[in-house]
């Protein structure tokens, strides 16, 4: 049987016919676009380097900073961009990317795995960043109460009548101890020289004045508890002060400390659907500086040996302590020579003179039978047998009885 | 609500960075990504040649310009998964069947479509014309019929679902209207190329998305799983090779077990520690770090290190399109990074980058401090100690590796997602890895002095202890008549040396005692070199003893006597004349005189007569854009005397361009040694990659049969490609254990490939980890010889090689042609004097 066919294809994911129109009856939802123009905000009057976007993001991150938000949303993530920006926030535990639109997460979830360099350079408090497709109409009570939710570039995609319930939705239900939101500032446009009436993006459905912005705020704040500042991203230039900056933005801050109990939010309800999910490595806290010493001082007695062993071919390196001092990897641990020659005596490979100085470090191993191959001629000889001459075979007993049926032998 | 502009750019970091990517390395348009950056016509009708062309890079690689690359490589290259046929026509069995019969497991898991169902492919059309291959890809998300059951490449479209409608309406996200329609092109029957490439798509996605592995080049490891080497500052990640091939059998999937060696130190760490070490040394920070790959720790990417800049630190400001910034302001501002040493020099990176078709050199400042270094460098790999504790976890025996294999397989199943993908697609990987079926040959008896014999050690494939006694077939006559170089400082060390020589050369039946020392003022090459000139005593070969393995010194001396004034040359590193090794390390110095002179140590019986074996090798001039060749051939039956000559290519080309003079000459030689030409000539080729095997077969066999052709009576011709670096691995099963299988093992079914004439053979053993085998594709057949024959005559030649008591991995011809090109191509740079073609110098 063929599937009905749904006509408009952004809810083709639909479960049933119900969650389909009930999507799609959704204002809300229905004007939730990702969309593919680019976005105006440079022109050859205005140009930002780096780009405005950037800018942006860098600003939000500044505030994430200052505050030391450790668990935070990014309602409209989109791309992942800006998760890209707080991931590399050691303070941050735990980052929630939320967007509407499942097809387009679902091709950008992979974006916010750890990626090589991440587990070379681990982190030192944890994080999970959880990918979630919903609507913040809805209400997802791991998002409760959060350090902050940023809602970058996406109010002046919502028609303006859903505005309020967008408030509503975030300042009322998900109150957070922070919000940041930003949206391009109406009064910057002439620099853009548009035509009357035009916005920066096709899908705008409203762009607003920083006077605008400014009433919005203040309208948040004497419904919810929280008050705000505002800012600004992208100076003009400086013969048009007037115009101010390219995007504005506010941080709202939560007043009450704590929240009523009364709320229906105490109830885990986990109605976002988790498309993604991972925890970022982090760095073992138990091994102790002398274990990270220790290490360094192996590591820099055999870099030192070996070199010698190639150049002047000595089997045993004597290195002196104080000469170890002298490494920056070492230096930084300030300890006593004392001390570095009581980590080389603990160590298996290495030895300590008995005046206490100086380390021994032997550079050829023990067994005699291992330079082999030696000599020079045969030094890239690909030797049959693993290099340094593991000769130990295991031994199982008597060797195998052949039985050979006459094959080739009998041919010649 | 959740809509915002695209406007920000998919990757702000990246875009960010003003530094493009390198390219990667060896950037040959194979794979997928090439595909991407060609925009296929939008409308072609769904010929019979487009259905041919398959996801890959065919589909984009086929029109663009397929006459403009080298000969030979392009029909591999154009279809990854098509299998050229090359096996010999006329072939009534290319298997074997002599020896004892052994069970064994392979890595293999197999891999079937259930009740056998196919793939549909269909082509498909977009109105109006959408040419963004990333919108195209993604509106066939909206099609709902194929749940996402799909692999589309822009133009066909792979499903295992036969659909009932073809015509589709979809709406992109600016609400514009297309039709998408679709056209069954063709049933894509299990193990049919088409299959074999979706399957490895499938699979590849599997690896990357459900098992969260990262790939790295062809590879895929898992960083979650990485095993800390904190002393020598190395993680090592665990992973797989994996592909999926068509092999005689059936339909298989291909894994290996690998290891990645990632290092944990920066840069400017590991900079630091040669500047201590060296107490400042510039150049030998520079010739540590050029060359070095690089990793930057903010964007993933890969760099390499073409140039240490001492003159630039963090702090000085470099030109970018929004002016002015220093290095310290960019990292800050651009990735929130804090470099913290402000006086470290940069490093440079060098691309070459096409900007409007010119070809233009792109010069990057890296900052070490944000670099991380990879893989081992030469000092690393000569480090016993690393080495050590790295074969601990690498070298995986029979059973550790098997276990790991089926790993790959459990965690298929424990990833929900990952099982789901493959039975939408009605994939399904056998539990168990195969198996197959090898036979031993009987261990061979070397042959020694009087046509004596001397048995080989069954299980390490070695003979030792045949320097115990008399051995040595025939002696060169040497006597006193060489000359030991060294310098005042190490006379005690060369009369060490001809003590010992005297003891061990006669005893094992070498013609040797006496000889002369001159000394030297320095450890200088000139001095080694005048000292070899101005030597009265003339003698037939010359002991250099030398400090270290300096290779300027070596390549000189090598160079002067093999160029210049011919004349065997010996090099030895003083340090292993200390008495506890001065023994044996003599008596191989002595082998090696002898042969180097002509002498005959050992060989193997092989019954059939008047054969020339012919190794060849190819090697890449270190110091050049060429590569050089080498090519060696026996010429007595024994397989004890050789001819050998070099030829040269130009940059990287691995095939080898003047085999027809080679070969001739090589022919001639044999007539003037033996009187007679050869009534066979066997030969074997080393160093050729999968995708040159066309180009060898149309190119190198050709010019070799034409040099035959020239002969009063053709000389019956086998010509056989060795590979070492293979996948395949085989274990025997020994009760409930699996070991390695012993030396002789033969595989020549299920794992081999119905194109060819090919099979494996195990001829050495290991005593860690698991052995490789090494596998032969035999191009030429024609010959009245049996597969068995060539089988057995591979593994006798294995025993051969004069440097190794015991079996090597290749045959010992080839191995001559190896050490040749390599000594050629890294010392000599040039041809070597004809004057020592019949002898095995390069030793």
């Amino acid at each position: 049987m063929i599937p009905v066919i749904r006509q408009d294809p952004r809810f083709a994911d639909a479960e049933d016919e119900d969650e389909y129109q009930s999507r799609r009856s959704n204002p809300l939802i229905r004007d939730n676009r990702t969309c593919r123009l680019k976005e105006v905000e440079s022109s050859d009057l205005v140009k930002f380097e780096p780009p405005l976007y950037i800018q942006r993001y860098a600003r939000v991150v500044e505030h994430c900073k200052t505050g030391q938000y450790r668990t935070i949303a990014d309602f409209g993530t989109a791309e992942l961009t800006f998760v890209q920006y707080l991931k590399n926030l050691d303070f941050v535990n735990q980052i929630f990317a939320v967007d509407i639109d499942r097809n387009l997460l679902n091709s950008q979830k992979h974006r916010c795995r750890p990626q090589m360099f991440d587990h070379l350079n681990k982190r030192s408090e944890p994080l999970n960043i959880s990918v979630l497709c919903g609507s913040v109409l809805e209400f997802d009570s791991r998002l409760h109460d959060l350090d902050c939710i940023c809602a970058i570039e996406l109010i002046e995609h919502l028609q303006k009548d859903d505005v309020e319930k967008f408030s509503a939705a975030l300042f009322g239900r998900y109150q957070p101890k922070n919000v940041i939101i930003t949206t391009p500032n109406k009064d910057f446009n002439v620099l853009f020289e548009f035509e009357p009436d035009q916005m920066r993006h096709w899908d705008h459905k409203f762009e607003w004045t920083r006077e605008e912005f400014r009433t919005f705020c203040e309208g948040v704040t004497t419904k919810y508890d929280y008050k705000f500042d505002l800012f600004g991203v992208g100076d003009p230039p400086s013969e048009h002060q007037t115009v101010g900056p390219c995007s504005q933005g506010a941080v709202f801050t939560r007043q009450a400390s704590k929240l009523g109990s009364s709320s229906l939010e105490k109830f885990p309800t986990e109605v976002y659907e988790t498309l993604y999910s991972v925890d970022y490595p982090v760095e073992d806290k138990s091994l102790t500086p002398d274990y990270h010493l220790t290490n360094e001082i192996i590591y820099q007695c055999n870099q030192i040996g070996i070199a010698e062993y190639q150049e002047q071919g000595d089997e045993i390196s004597v290195i002196s302590i104080a000469h170890l001092q002298t490494f920056p990897s070492i230096d930084q641990y300030r300890v006593s020579d004392a001390h570095i020659a009581e980590l080389a005596r603990a160590t298996e490979h290495l030895r300590v003179m008995e005046d206490g100085l100086s380390i021994l470090v032997q550079n050829v191993p023990d067994s005699p039978s291992a330079p082999y191959w030696g000599f020079s001629d045969e030094k890239n000889d690909s030797p049959p047998a693993p290099y340094w001459g593991f000769s130990d075979e295991e031994n199982d007993g008597a060797g195998p009885s052949y039985n050979y049926h006459v094959g080739a032998e009998e041919l010649w | 609500m959740a809509a915002r502009g695209r406007s920000r750019g998919r990757s702000a970091p990246a875009a960010a960075a003003g530094t493009p990517a390198p390219a990667p390395v060896g950037a040959a348009p194979r794979g997928r990504g090439r595909a991407r950056g060609v925009p296929a016509a939008a409308e072609a009708p769904p010929t019979q040649q487009l259905a041919a062309m398959n996801i890959g890079a065919q589909a984009a690689a086929a029109p663009a310009a397929p006459a403009a690359r080298p000969s030979g490589g392009v029909r591999e290259r154009g279809s990854r998964y098509a299998q050229i046929v090359l096996r010999p026509e006329n072939l009534e069995t290319t298997q074997g069947s002599g020896g004892r019969p052994m069970d064994m497991l392979t890595n293999y898991f197999q891999l079937t479509i259930k009740d056998a169902q196919p793939f549909y492919q269909y082509h498909v059309t977009f109105l109006p014309a959408m040419d963004n291959l990333k919108l195209r890809k993604a509106l066939m998300y909206q099609i709902p019929e194929l749940t996402n059951r799909h692999i589309f490449d822009g133009n066909l479209l792979y499903t295992p679902l036969k659909l009932q409608k073809l015509e589709f309406d979809v709406r992109t996200r600016r609400d514009e209207d297309v039709k998408i329609g679709l056209v069954l092109t063709q049933e894509v029957a299990q193990g049919s190329d088409q299959f074999i490439q979706v399957a490895n798509i499938l699979m590849n996605e599997i690896a990357n998305r459900h098992m969260g592995l990262e790939r790295i080049k062809r590879d895929y490891f898992n960083p979650n799983k990485s095993i800390t080497i904190p002393q020598h500052k190395i993680e090592l990640y665990p992973g797989y090779e994996f592909s999926i091939r068509r092999y005689s059998h059936s339909v298989l999937l291909g894994l290996d077990i690998k290891h990645k060696i990632i290092r944990t130190d920066t840069a400017l760490e590991f900079m630091n520690s040669i500047m201590q070490r060296t107490r400042g040394n510039q150049t030998e920070i520079a010739k540590e770090l050029v060359g070095a790959i690089v990793m930057t720790k903010y964007n993933n990417k890969t760099y390499r290190v073409d140039d240490v800049d001492f003159n630039t630190k963090p702090s000085d400001e470099v030109e970018l399109k929004s002016g002015r910034i220093s290095y310290i302001d960019y990292y800050q501002k651009n990735y929130d990074i804090t470099i913290r040493d402000r006086n470290q020099p940069l490093l440079i990176h060098r691309s070459k980058t096409k900007i409007q078709g010119n070809q233009v050199e792109r010069q990057i400042h890296l900052v070490p401090e944000v670099c991380y270094m990879t893989g081992l460098t030469d000092n690393m790999r000569s480090d016993y100690r690393i080495m050590q504790d790295l074969a601990q976890y690498t070298r995986q025996d029979p059973e550790k590796r098997h276990k790991a294999l089926l790993g790959f397989r459990e965690s298929i199943m424990e990833s929900g997602a990952a099982t789901e993908k493959l039975n939408s697609w009605g994939l399904e990987m056998s539990p168990e890895i195969l198996d197959v079926s090898g036979r031993q040959q009987p261990p061979e008896n070397i042959v020694i002095k009087n046509g004596g014999t001397f048995p080989c050690d069954a299980r390490k494939e070695s003979f030792d202890n045949i320097t115990r006694k008399n051995f040595v077939i025939s002696s060169a006559e040497i006597n006193d008549c060489f000359t030991v170089v060294c310098t005042a400082k190490d006379t005690g060390a060369a009369n060490t040396f001809l003590e010992t020589v005297a003891k061990v050369g006669p005893a094992c039946g070498i013609n040797i005692r006496g000889g002369n020392i001159v000394t030297i003022r320095s450890d200088r090459a000139e001095d080694y070199i005048t000292a070899i000139r101005t030597n009265e005593a003339a003698p037939k070969i010359v002991v250099c003893l030398v400090p270290n393995n300096k290779k300027d010194r070596y390549d000189a001396i090598k160079k002067h006597c093999c160029i210049d004034q011919p004349l065997p040359s010996q090099v030895l590193v003083t340090k292993n004349l200390n008495p506890k090794k001065a023994m044996s390390v003599v008596t191989k110095v002595v082998m090696q005189m002898n042969a180097k002179l002509g002498g005959e140590l050992w060989s193997v019986h092989i019954p059939m007569k008047k054969v020339m074996y012919v190794g060849i090798d190819t090697y890449h001039d270190s110091g050049s854009q060429r590569s050089v060749g080498g090519f060696v051939a026996s010429m007595n039956d024994l397989c004890t005397r050789y001819f050998s000559k070099t030829t040269w290519q130009p940059s990287k080309q691995e095939l080898i361009s003047q085999l027809e003079v080679c070969m001739t000459d090589a022919l001639k030689q044999y007539h003037s040694t033996n009187g007679l030409y050869p009534d066979r000539v066997i030969v074997f080729r080393d160093g050729v990659g999968d995708g040159q095997l066309l180009a060898v077969k149309e190119q190198e066999l050709r010019d070799i049969k034409t040099a035959l052709s020239r002969l009063p009576k053709s000389p019956e011709l086998v010509f056989v490609v060795v590979t070492k670096r293979i996948q395949q691995r085989f274990f025997l099963k020994q009760g409930s254990r699996l070991t390695n299988p012993p030396p002789g093992t033969i595989v020549d079914t299920k794992v081999t490939r119905d194109e060819l004439f090919d099979f494996f053979l195990v001829p050495q053993s290991v005593g860690q980890g698991t052995v490789t085998p090494t596998h032969y594709n035999v191009l030429e057949f024609q010959t009245t010889l049996k597969p068995d024959h060539i089988q057995r005559i591979a593994y006798k030649l294995c025993h051969i090689y004069f440097n190794w008591t015991g079996t090597i991995r290749v045959p010992a011809v080839c191995q001559y042609a190896h050490k040749l090109a390599f000594l050629v191509g890294q010392s000599l740079h040039r041809d070597p004097s004809p004057q020592l073609a019949n002898l095995l110098y390069y030793l």
